[in-house]
């Protein structure tokens, strides 16, 4: 019976100590701070992963994340300097840096996003107030728009840091005109397009008309110019023509015998064919002739 | 006696009975022992395929990255987590794929506003892999929307730097370069395990079926620009060739007339020169035959009245006799 009992006191010692022991570590991971709180307090923060130890019973451990965290905010409406409204869809990359800090200021990942909800739309705000709608819209350097985001992810950290909060980064994923003025942007595109078709049309019509105007010039001055050489070869041959008979007819006698040969043929010529009817005068030398002959 | 010995036997049997109990104890006791050890010993190992690769932890501290093989852990105090890290992952924007292929735009995701206020419908195609196990599983919340967030941004960003027409036809490529290079840039300073492969547009046009019968208006109007281009050059082609034709003809037409008058010339004077020669032998006869000659022929078939200038007309020929005469 006292072996029994003696048994029994061992039991419970042991599995007291058990108790103790489990209860005087915890492990901590990678991607997390413990906090060990001792009646509500934070005593310490340990950053470092692997087995730790604490008093048993009395401390209590609260574990922080710390990973970067997304807070993907829900859309919103800004209106730049030239007071035109854009729609912003942001998102924060964060972190908790002091998680003392943390604890103390807002303690949970809740309370940091609405705080961090308002102090970011309130610099987004600020920021695009300061910014002509050209300024964020245009034909430039794409990188300039992460130019502003840094400015912004500045400011929020700068307002974050009294939380214990580090912002890796906030960014606008979506930056649109508000979907009201979808409708006009559409109809302009619709007409933009519409005058550039025409336009391409017209200007095609017109280089077309050019194109065949000068290939009708071009015509026109090239078979003008081959009808002056076709002049000039002619009376090139009308003038070797008259040379070769000037160097014939070289005496008078020629020329003379060449203008008879020249009458005869005219005469030929125009009294050639039927059914013809010649007056003569009887003075005229033909009739003379022909009388004579009679 | 009977008694006596019935008694005996139910203390035999029971003393037998108890026996066999701590028997059967003993085989239960050694059986969960077993199967406790099996178990213990088969956690103890782990494989990693080549796929793949192992974050060890120990007490919940990373110890070690483990490649591919057949490693060994002690139970319950080290963990290991295997992370794909060769596998190519991809990201949708704009878009999803059900599992029978399907696919389903998200406005939200594709519609943005180009640099010279136009509104574009644009989807991407995302390729990554995890570059660092350690970092992917611990340095971020969700490494995978972290990106894709980021994306989006510099998607933005870069069509709201460029033309439509560029996002739509010809700068996609360089919409592509732009976007993935950004995203590299910044993915750089999250440090968060993974590497971005690439960036594709998977699809990029108007927005809305009227814009985009706007825009293929313009596409049609190019085309036929081109056709009424194609038939000015035909009809300029077909123009200077007819230049060739014509200047050929009016040319070799003038040569012709050149060299039939110079023949002309010198048929002349070939003719000339013989019937110069006779005359030079006896002038007055040769004159006077070739004067008749003439006559003769002109006056074939002339009617010829001669004025006698008193008012009448004598007629002269044809004379039968005459034109007999010379016919004979």
């Amino acid at each position: 019976m006292k072996k029994f009992i003696f048994l029994i006191i061992i039991g419970v010692i042991l599995l007291f100590s058990i108790i103790v022991f489990f209860s005087s570590i915890y492990i901590v991971r990678e991607d997390q701070y413990a906090c060990v709180l001792r009646f509500s307090k934070i005593e310490k923060v340990v950053s470092e992963a692997g087995l730790q130890f604490k008093t048993p019973f009395i401390d209590n451990v609260k574990y922080y994340s710390k990973k970067v965290l997304i807070y993907d905010i829900e859309p919103s409406s800004v209106f730049t300097k030239d007071k035109m409204a854009m729609t912003v869809d942001f998102y924060i990359a964060w972190e908790i840096a002091d998680p003392l800090t943390f604890y103390s200021t807002i303690g949970s990942i809740e309370n940091a996003k609405s705080r961090l909800d308002s102090i970011t739309y309130n610099n987004v705000k600020n920021l695009m107030g300061t910014l002509n709608q050209n300024d964020i819209i245009n034909e430039d350097d794409p990188s300039l728009r992460n130019e502003i985001y840094k400015q912004i992810t500045d400011n929020v950290a700068k307002a974050s840091q009294v939380y214990g909060i580090t912002i890796k980064d906030v960014k606008i994923k979506r930056f649109d005109l508000p979907t009201e003025n979808e409708n006009s942007v559409y109809e302009r595109m619709i007409s933009e397009r519409n005058k550039l078709a025409a336009t391409i049309i017209a200007e095609a019509e017109k280089d077309a008309t050019k194109i065949k105007t000068e290939a009708d010039r071009a015509y026109n001055v090239m078979i003008s110019d081959a009808e002056l050489t076709a002049k000039l070869t002619i009376a090139e041959g009308e003038q070797e023509y008259m040379s070769i008979l000037a160097q014939t007819f070289d005496t008078q006698e020629k020329q003379d015998f060449y203008q008879f040969i020249r009458s005869l043929e005219v005469l030929k010529a125009s009294l050639n064919g039927n059914d013809k009817t010649v007056i003569l005068s009887k003075d005229s030398e033909l009739a003379k002739l022909l009388i004579g002959l009679d | 006696m009977n008694n006596t010995n019935n008694w005996e036997k139910i203390r035999n049997d029971a003393k037998k009975y108890k026996k066999d109990s701590k028997k059967i104890t003993r085989y239960i006791i050694l059986g969960i022992i077993i199967f406790l050890v099996i178990l213990i010993v088969s956690s103890m190992w782990y494989t990693v395929n080549d796929q793949q690769k192992a974050v060890v932890t120990t007490f919940g501290k990373v110890t070690s990255v483990e490649g591919a093989g057949l490693h060994l852990k002690i139970p319950g105090v080290q963990h290991a987590t295997l992370v794909d890290v060769n596998v190519i992952r991809s990201i949708d924007i704009g878009y999803r794929t059900d599992k029978s292929g399907n696919t389903t735009a998200i406005e939200i995701e594709s519609k943005m506003i180009t640099g010279d206020y136009n509104i574009v419908n644009i989807d991407f195609y995302v390729e990554y892999q995890i570059s660092d196990p350690e970092k992917y599983l611990y340095a971020s919340e969700d490494p995978e929307e972290l990106l894709k967030l980021l994306i989006q941004s510099q998607i933005r960003s870069v069509v709201g730097s460029l033309k439509v027409d560029n996002v739509i036809t010809d700068g996609k490529a360089q919409l592509e370069t732009s976007v993935y290079e950004l995203s590299i840039a910044e993915l750089s300073t999250y440090d968060i395990g993974l590497k971005l492969n690439a960036i594709r547009i998977q699809d990029s046009e108007p927005p809305t079926d009227d814009v985009k019968e706007a825009f293929a208006a313009v596409i049609n109007a190019g085309q036929k620009r081109q056709t009424l281009l194609n038939q000015a050059s035909q009809y300029e082609a077909e123009k200077q060739k007819l230049i060739d034709a014509e200047t050929d003809k009016l040319i070799k037409q003038a040569e012709y007339e050149k060299v039939s008058r110079i023949n002309e010339a010198n048929k002349q004077v070939a003719m000339f020169n013989a019937m110069y020669g006779q005359y030079i032998l006896n002038r007055d006869i040769t004159k006077t035959r070739m004067y008749y000659e003439a006559l003769e022929d002109a006056l074939d078939g002339v009617t010829l009245y001669i004025d006698t200038g008193d008012g009448t007309l004598q007629k002269l020929l044809p004379i039968d006799t005459f034109v007999d005469g010379s016919n004979n």
